[in-house]
């Protein structure tokens, strides 16, 4: 009996999502909705197993190649960009802070056939999307995060002559990283968010490929499909982040919940 | 805040001086031949090309076709999005909790994944993308709602709780004031994000809106600099999208000007201003312009679309047979030299399609 409870308890959130899938299931079977515009979830399980293990996890792979080269690259750009800017020159941060909220505005895909024109068609161009829509958040959650650090802590270091390094590595690192962390968050999302409308763009290969080309196809199970499975990677990278995060900033009390929940 | 120290003043031209270094340089770099002016044209080119697609292509249109899908969508969203916030905030919070799992899911469903789905179920008009548009802004809205809700202080839900007000009046007079900031603040979350998504949806489907002229224009080649058109539609897209999030900025300062200030990504705290009376008139202004956009933005948007959903390209190709017509292309010398003297797509530049109702070719010969 306890096991049952124990078991209730676990599932409880869960439950919804259950019947939701069990409506979907029935919704179209008794001819509620067209079962053309919406097949029965059994169907799409169905074609996802004709699809192949295999495949699935080919596009899922690709798709998550592109996001993690992009989302890599920015990181390894906006990271000590922001260190640079927020730490050292804050002047020469308000003199760029018009120009970098004007860049950030740029909507990724405007960029895309920019790109296609200057290098041609390829990976690129997906590559430039998600590495411009995950620049932007990180840059700037990374000089907030810094300017936001306690200026009484570095006080301290530096009153007990700690050199520019250590109290970079000691103090503003450390007190900077929760919103670091949060920053790289909102980035890796949004560009995973990016991703599927670049793929569908320009790709012949990935999960947004394969929605866009079971939309010009007609096979609406591989579009549920698609959609299941963008969904499905997109909340285990979230889940991912989220494990992350409270295994690096285990020493931050009492995270709020506001933060938590982010989609 | 490091930038405290420097003077207001000098901050302003520091600011001001950063946009002028990057308009020089991007008319000095092209033209000295340090970048290709063929990917990267000279701003002049860049305004020049503005210029021509206001006169030829109906960027104004445009403008006001995404403008609305933008204001319609998150004012969609917001009318779901916070009184079921709400609902779910206050009187429901155990099944906001239990609804957690499925909302994160739902929010993760991208609008691009189910573009046909919603296609199939509303239709390939305007309603379709206001689904989308509402979609993609609900999700990050409904999530700042209920955080804002939930972070109300409890005493004042108490205190009027304890005078024994309706349900109704305490949704209107303590939740939503409450809540009002998370809830701005989640508007202009989501619009940063909607912007992006609508210009993406208008270039993979669409026949209205600055992401279909983005589209269009990628595809043909204007004379001088090849990638004019784009820069030009893209400086109006990035435009938009700074004016947007600058004036719900504002809005933010006059309204919640007890609030200390947040924003969405970049939390450095701003300067405190002398924000010491409610500015209301800026509110108001905004507010009926929303207004106007959403009643005018509309049919223009509709007529917008029906001009662009003939055949593309019919302002380059030889004009459609009207009845009056086809006895005139009978003599070709004649026409030929007649379609010279024709100030339409050709002069411009531009081989594209101009929009047929507005094309001489059709409207000179009765």
């Amino acid at each position: 009996m306890k096991w049952i409870i124990s078991v209730h308890r676990k599932l409880l959130s869960f439950y919804l999502f259950f019947l939701v899938l069990i409506v979907w299931e029935l919704a179209p079977r008794m001819g509620l909705v067209s079962n053309v515009f919406v097949p029965p979830f059994s169907r799409i399980v169905v074609t996802g197993i004709e699809l192949g293990l295999t495949n699935i996890f080919l596009y899922i792979s690709i798709s998550l190649k592109r996001v993690f080269v992009g989302f890599i690259l920015a990181t390894v750009l906006a990271l000590p960009l922001g260190f640079i800017l927020a730490g050292a020159m804050p002047k020469l941060a308000a003199f760029l802070h018009p120009l970098t909220k004007f860049l950030s505005s740029i909507p990724p895909f405007i960029l895309f056939p920019i790109f296609v024109i200057i290098v041609g068609i390829g990976e690129g161009g997906i590559y430039t999307v998600i590495f411009w829509s995950s620049f932007w958040p990180i840059l700037f959650t990374t000089i907030a995060g810094i300017q936001n650090v306690d200026p009484l802590l570095i006080r301290a270091a530096k009153s007990m002559n700690a050199g520019k390094l250590v109290i970079f590595t000691k103090v503003i690192l450390p007190g900077a990283s929760p919103t670091l962390i949060t920053g790289l968050r909102t980035g890796l999302t949004m560009s995973f968010f990016m991703l599927i409308g670049s793929e569908s763009m320009g790709a012949d290969s990935g999960m947004g490929w394969m929605i866009h080309n079971a939309q010009s196809m007609g096979f609406v199970e591989r579009i549920y499909l698609g959609a299941i499975m963008v969904a499905g990677v997109g909340l285990a990278l979230n889940y991912v982040l989220e494990y992350l995060e409270s295994a690096v900033l285990q020493w931050r009390q009492a995270p709020d919940s506001s933060n938590k929940a982010a989609a | 805040m490091a930038t405290r120290n420097i003077p207001v003043l000098l901050l302003v031209c520091l600011r001001l001086s950063g946009i002028a270094l990057l308009c020089i340089l991007w008319e000095v770099l092209p033209r000295s031949g340090l970048v290709n002016p063929t990917f990267f044209p000279p701003l002049s080119a860049v305004l020049q090309e503005i210029a021509a697609l206001l006169r030829d292509q109906h960027l104004l249109g445009h403008t006001i076709a995404t403008l609305w899908r933008v204001v319609a969508g998150i004012v969609l969203a917001a009318l779901l999005a916070v009184p079921a916030g709400a609902i779910l905030g206050y009187w429901l919070p155990g099944l906001a909790a239990g609804l957690n799992p499925l909302f994160r899911i739902l929010a993760q469903v991208n609008p691009f994944s189910l573009m046909t789905v919603f296609l199939l179920f509303f239709g390939i008009g305007e309603k379709a993308k206001l689904i989308i548009a509402a979609w993609v802004a609900f999700w990050p809205l409904l999530h700042h709602v209920i955080g804002g809700v939930q972070n109300i202080d409890a005493d004042l839900l108490k205190a009027a709780r304890s005078m024994g007000t309706s349900p109704s009046r305490l949704f209107l007079q303590i939740i939503l004031p409450g809540a009002a900031p998370a809830i701005l603040l989640g508007v202009r979350t989501s619009i940063i994000l909607l912007l992006a998504i609508l210009v993406a949806g208008e270039m993979l489907g669409g026949l209205a809106g600055l992401g279909w002229l983005l589209h269009w224009s990628s595809n043909y080649y204007s004379s001088p600099y090849a990638t004019t058109p784009i820069f030009a539609v893209g400086l109006c897209i990035s435009l938009i999208g700074v004016a947007l999030s600058a004036v719900l900025r504002k809005l933010e300062r006059d309204l919640f000007f007890w609030k200390p200030l947040e924003s969405a990504w970049s939390a450095a705290p701003a300067p405190r201003l002398q924000r010491s009376r409610p500015n209301r008139i800026f509110a108001v202004t905004v507010l009926s312009a929303m207004l106007l956009l959403l009643v005018a933005g509309g049919a223009s948007t509709n007529r917008l679309s029906k001009t662009n959903g003939s055949f593309s390209g019919e302002g380059d190709v030889p004009p459609p047979s009207t009845s009056g017509h086809s006895s005139h292309n009978e003599h070709s010398g004649h026409n030929m030299s007649h379609e010279h003297s024709l100030p339409a797509a050709g002069q411009s530049g531009h081989s594209g399609h101009t929009v047929p109702s507005a094309s001489p070719v059709q409207s000179g010969h009765p």
